[in-house]
């Protein structure tokens, strides 16, 4: 069985969930306790910028909270947007909350991809990859060859993220769109690249959309309306597809939400651990299930303890 | 007066883990506020991010202030968006001060200016010798003007200047300076009274901070009474009225628990009031001085 964490918490105030964010991050500390009651190993934040829902613009801060307060849970990144950062003022934020939590720290790390939030920064989207290759060089290079820092996952599944994560040595996080039908051949792409540099690969972490069900098909169709509703709004503003806003290309966002549901993992407890289990035989590490739901009234607590109940069934029950 | 406690960052002499445990005693003590200040001499040692440690200490305590000591350099964007997810972690106990030396005066200046408008409810655009946001780069997709979000849990988040370099730039703003450690009294007071002339009633509401050295013995124990003195002439002279004491580095876990004890229970009390009667002191000279006697040099107290 790989590990198992839970995501991504995004901190959104959205029109369908609004909520202060202080009262945000109070819930953030309380489901990091929660999660790791439940025996879960990890739970993930993300990061972006500048967009009405006060999306979590700063997550290894957001990390010091999850990690405060609780002892063995990790915390991790999904992810990261280390092309929009320094990389002396991102390697400082990670080293501080190593320096205060312990090794429990894992920087997944993508590129972005919303030109709004580059140009914020003063910077052009197109040097994104130069960015991120050398923020990597000068910091996670760094953390591997010291032993110390944070656990580097590069994130994506193209042929370009799985030799940068290879050559280095570091991790990779991939998305929940990767299908299982090409989960293997993109593990064995970052292995081989990895194993040309002379380096052994690290750890295979991967995104899941999760919902729990009594295993009927009726609740089946109702998940997979809900997880597509829950990716809705995010996939409509922010994919740019066919050159335009997703929502103004509904064929194509329609195309690219049922990627999400296709690829989730629906049915009951038992069946979503046996899911998990096959991934396992695929080389996956660490599963980080997709429970919070931004944007459809559903509470991820019951799915958090629905889930802890099949996939840790000897951790202690929690009191009522 | 508000008293607070400097509480130093640094990954090398284990006080980066201690971080947590002394945040907890400060509130426990009564404090006002802990101050988390980087080493300046130390960068690379792994624990400089005051702003992460905000965030860390904030959900293991409910009500103290927590002052992060930012030095300017990194995007002010970034310091800003840390600075608000902080702020709203601790519901909004946050205060950002940003720390500049005379050399970066001007880098100083420039990171105020655009953390302000970054930390403020409207949206903003920023042309400076360094930054420019939006950046409005003809590659990129771009708007005349940009909005942090979320907003600080604070309706106006408080923001404080330090460093050498930081005087002119805080009254420039309206904004209060730190006095630091090296500085004493005779400056802090030209410095206000600066201030006074350039602001007028605008200057009234402004807290004025300082950060004061207390000598203690190994054991943690010092004179309550020569530190209160001290403070209350600063704050006669020149309206010192938050005061952030710092503990010589590198005090065992208990003495500093001792210092922190006297600091609660002698020290700020006696600077809740002007002139505390005569009664008063006695009764904390009687009953409450004995609870924490002092204690020889090198003796742990128990």
């Amino acid at each position: 069985m790989p590990d198992v964490g839970v995501g991504l918490w995004t901190m959104r105030s959205t029109a369908a969930r609004p909520v202060h964010a202080a009262a945000a991050y109070a819930a953030l500390t309380r489901d990091a306790l929660h999660a790791e009651a439940l025996g879960f190993h990890s739970l993930w934040l993300a990061e972006h910028h500048f967009w009405y829902d006060g999306w979590c613009p700063a997550p290894v801060a957001a990390a010091a909270a999850v990690l405060s307060q609780t002892s063995t849970l990790k915390a991790g990144t999904g992810v990261h947007l280390l092309p929009l950062w320094d990389p002396p003022t991102a390697a400082t934020a990670a080293e501080t909350l190593v320096a205060l939590a312990g090794e429990r720290l894992y920087l997944g790390v993508g590129l972005g991809y919303r030109d709004e939030e580059f140009d914020g920064f003063g910077l052009s989207r197109r040097t994104r990859g130069r960015r991120m290759d050398a923020a990597l060089d000068a910091i996670a290079l760094r953390w591997n060859q010291e032993g110390r820092g944070p656990r580097v996952l590069v994130g994506g599944f193209s042929a370009a993220a799985m030799t940068r994560a290879g050559m280095r040595g570091l991790g990779i996080f991939l998305p929940f769109s990767l299908s299982r039908a090409k989960l293997a051949t993109t593990i064995e792409r970052y292995r081989e690249a990895a194993h040309e540099a002379g380096r052994t690969p690290g750890m295979v972490g991967m995104l899941k959309y999760a919902w729990v069900t009594d295993g009927s098909s009726r609740q089946r169709e109702a998940a997979e309306r809900l997880i597509a509703a829950s990716a809705l709004e995010y996939s409509g503003c922010w994919f740019e597809l066919n050159g335009r806003s997703g929502f103004e290309e509904p064929e194509l966002l329609a195309r690219q939400l049922s990627l999400a549901t296709a690829n989730a993992l629906i049915g009951t407890p038992d069946e979503i651990a046996e899911e998990i289990a096959q991934l396992d035989e695929a080389g996956v590490d660490l599963v980080v299930l997709q429970v919070t739901r931004d944007d459809v009234s559903a509470d991820h607590r019951h799915a958090m303890e629905a889930m802890a109940g099949a996939l840790f069934p000897s951790s202690p029950p929690l009191s009522a | 007066m508000r008293v607070g406690l400097l509480l130093p960052l640094s990954g090398r002499d284990g006080t980066a883990r201690d971080l947590g445990r002394r945040s907890v005693q400060a509130e426990a003590a009564g404090l006002d506020l802990i101050w988390l200040e980087p080493e300046i001499s130390a960068p690379g040692d792994g624990a400089g991010d005051a702003l992460v440690a905000a965030a860390f200490v904030a959900p293991l305590t409910a009500v103290i202030r927590i002052a992060a000591c930012v030095d300017a350099g990194a995007h002010p964007v970034h310091i800003a968006e840390q600075a608000i997810v902080a702020d709203n972690i601790s519901n909004g106990r946050l205060v950002l001060a940003l720390r500049g030396d005379t050399e970066a005066a001007a880098m100083l200046a420039e990171t105020l200016d655009l953390v302000i408008a970054a930390t403020a409810p409207s949206p903003f655009r920023h042309r400076g010798a360094r930054w420019a946001v939006p950046g409005n780069i003809a590659a990129n997709v771009s708007e005349d003007r940009v909005s942090v979000t979320p907003q600080p849990a604070q309706l106006a988040l408080p923001i404080w200047v330090a460093g050498s370099g930081g005087a002119s730039a805080a009254r420039e703003r309206g904004l209060s300076h730190v006095s630091g450690a090296g500085v004493g009294a005779a400056e802090a007071e030209r410095t206000w009274r600066a201030t006074e002339h350039a602001l007028g009633r605008v200057s009234a509401p402004l807290r004025r901070p300082a950060i004061r050295a207390v000598t203690a013995s190994p054991a943690g124990d010092f004179d309550d009474e020569a530190v209160v003195a001290e403070l209350r002439a600063e704050s006669v002279r020149w309206g010192l009225d938050v005061t952030i004491l710092a503990l010589p580095p590198g005090l065992a876990e208990a003495a500093h628990a001792h210092a922190v004890e006297r600091i609660g229970s002698l020290v700020r009390p006696q600077l809740q009031m002007y002139a505390p009667p005569v009664h008063l002191l006695e009764h904390l000279e009687t009953k409450l001085r004995p609870r924490f006697p002092a204690v020889a040099d090198g003796e742990v107290p128990a």
